[in-house]
């Protein structure tokens, strides 16, 4: 399509004390695009972006950026790919003991050597950019759930990044303001060429903003394309995600038995 | 990388302020452009400023929040700060800051500023 793959993901495995959580994933991050990761809880949407971010350990030859192996970035490497990135957690953490506006100033104070007046500015820009311009001198303890998550987007904003990582950005937010959201994101790819990383479990706000879906399944990538090639899968899977139905075979009866009759269930004879 | 923009960059005829900016306006480059800008901005003769973004690589927040300086220390005195030769995305940034109605934008036909020796 014409853009080049900022990120390469070519065969991604993590594992949580020795239990594996991914395997084997491949997909390419085109830049000035917006990459759309879906699938249930648990199946490692998060633990997938804690290694694009560099936070979680990748091995050597499992990602590269620009052409450079991840996996082998020195510290001052990192420092400088962590610079081209804006982040909003799934938690959306905001230093409590300062304000919205001192938030979103931090990063600007510790990376540039910017004037107080200019970072102000720039702060307000990006909270009106939010809806939030009028509550830049509030704690995050007086903003409600979906505010204190527009909060945290403008926090991520604050340096221009090149590359956005959002973790469920409409989770806990009414549809209209997450609408407004979904606008804001296609705006930021569409003027500032942002290459954009979202999760989310919102099929609507998916499909509004991806130009390309994945679809992951306990730790595997189910599917990946445009959002007409997702919605024309016959993957069996794809489409009970996107019917929204319930995956009762999935639920292992028997181990939960189990667990919940301590071993009444054993001597029973399963 | 190109010459960064300085004070000798830019000149003073009848009250306005030329200057043509160079390469990236970005959170490296801004505080140095911003004292030009500003000083010139407080300067009593000075009723209008002009900048030329047609060579200028990129335009980040940190510019944007610079031209907002710029402007209210004009504004002030009833001075006007003029924007020529921006780029589409350049524009689209303002528009996205809703900036777009306090600086004057040139477009393209309008955008020739001749710059005195
Ligand atoms: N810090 C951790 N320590 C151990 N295991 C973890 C940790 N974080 C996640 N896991 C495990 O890794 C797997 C994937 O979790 P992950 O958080 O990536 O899922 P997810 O797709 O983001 O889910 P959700 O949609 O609920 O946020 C899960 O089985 C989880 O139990
Ligand atoms: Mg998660």
């Amino acid at each position: 399509m014409g853009h080049r793959d900022l990120i390469d993901v070519c065969g991604l495995n993590s594992h949580y004390s020795g239990r594996q959580v991914l395997f084997d994933i491949r997909f390419g991050i085109p830049d000035t695009n917006i990459t759309v990761i879906m699938g249930v809880s648990g199946c490692g949407k998060t633990t997938l972006l804690r290694h694009l971010i560099g936070l979680k350990r990748t091995r050597p030859e499992q990602i590269m950026v620009d052409g450079q192996d991840l996996g082998k970035f020195n510290e001052e490497e990192m420092r400088n790919y962590r610079r081209r990135l804006g982040v909003l957690f799934q938690s959306g953490a905001l230093f409590n003991s300062m304000t919205v506006s001192q938030n979103i100033a931090v990063p600007l104070k510790v990376h540039t050597r910017l004037s107080d007046e200019t970072i102000r500015i720039m702060a307000l820009i990006k909270l009106n950019l939010l809806g939030l311009a009028e509550f830049g001198a509030f704690m995050p303890s007086q903003l409600s759930g979906g505010m204190r998550k527009r909060a945290g987007l403008a926090r991520a904003l604050a340096m221009d990044p090149e590359i956005l990582f959002v973790d469920e950005p409409s989770s806990g937010l009414d549809p209209i303001t997450a609408a407004g959201l979904d606008r804001l994101i296609l705006e930021l790819r569409d003027t500032l060429g942002m290459t954009i990383i979202v999760v989310t479990h919102e099929l609507e706000s998916a499909f509004r903003i991806a130009d390309r879906l994945i679809v992951m399944d306990r730790g595997c990538i189910l599917a990946a394309g445009s959002p007409d090639e997702i919605r024309a899968s016959q993957n069996e899977r794809v489409l009970q995600f996107l019917e929204r139905k319930a995956d009762t075979a999935e639920i292992n009866t028997a181990g939960y038995l189990s667990r919940i009759m301590g071993n009444e269930i054993t001597r029973s004879g399963r | 990388m190109m010459v960064q923009s300085s004070p000798e960059n830019g000149s003073l005829r009848e009250g306005i302020f030329s200057i043509p900016l160079h390469g990236p306006v970005a959170m490296t480059t801004v505080p140095e452009i911003r004292k030009v800008l500003l000083g010139a901005a407080k300067k009593r003769a000075v009723k209008e400023i002009r900048i030329d973004f047609s060579r200028v690589s990129k335009l980040d927040t940190s510019g944007v929040a610079m031209l907002v300086e710029t402007w209210r220390g004009l504004a002030r005195r009833g001075g006007a700060l003029r924007l020529s030769g921006l780029s589409e995305n350049a524009k689209r940034l303002i528009q996205l800051a809703r900036l777009d109605q306090i600086f004057e934008i040139r477009d393209e036909a309008g955008s020739r500023i001749e710059y005195g020796s």
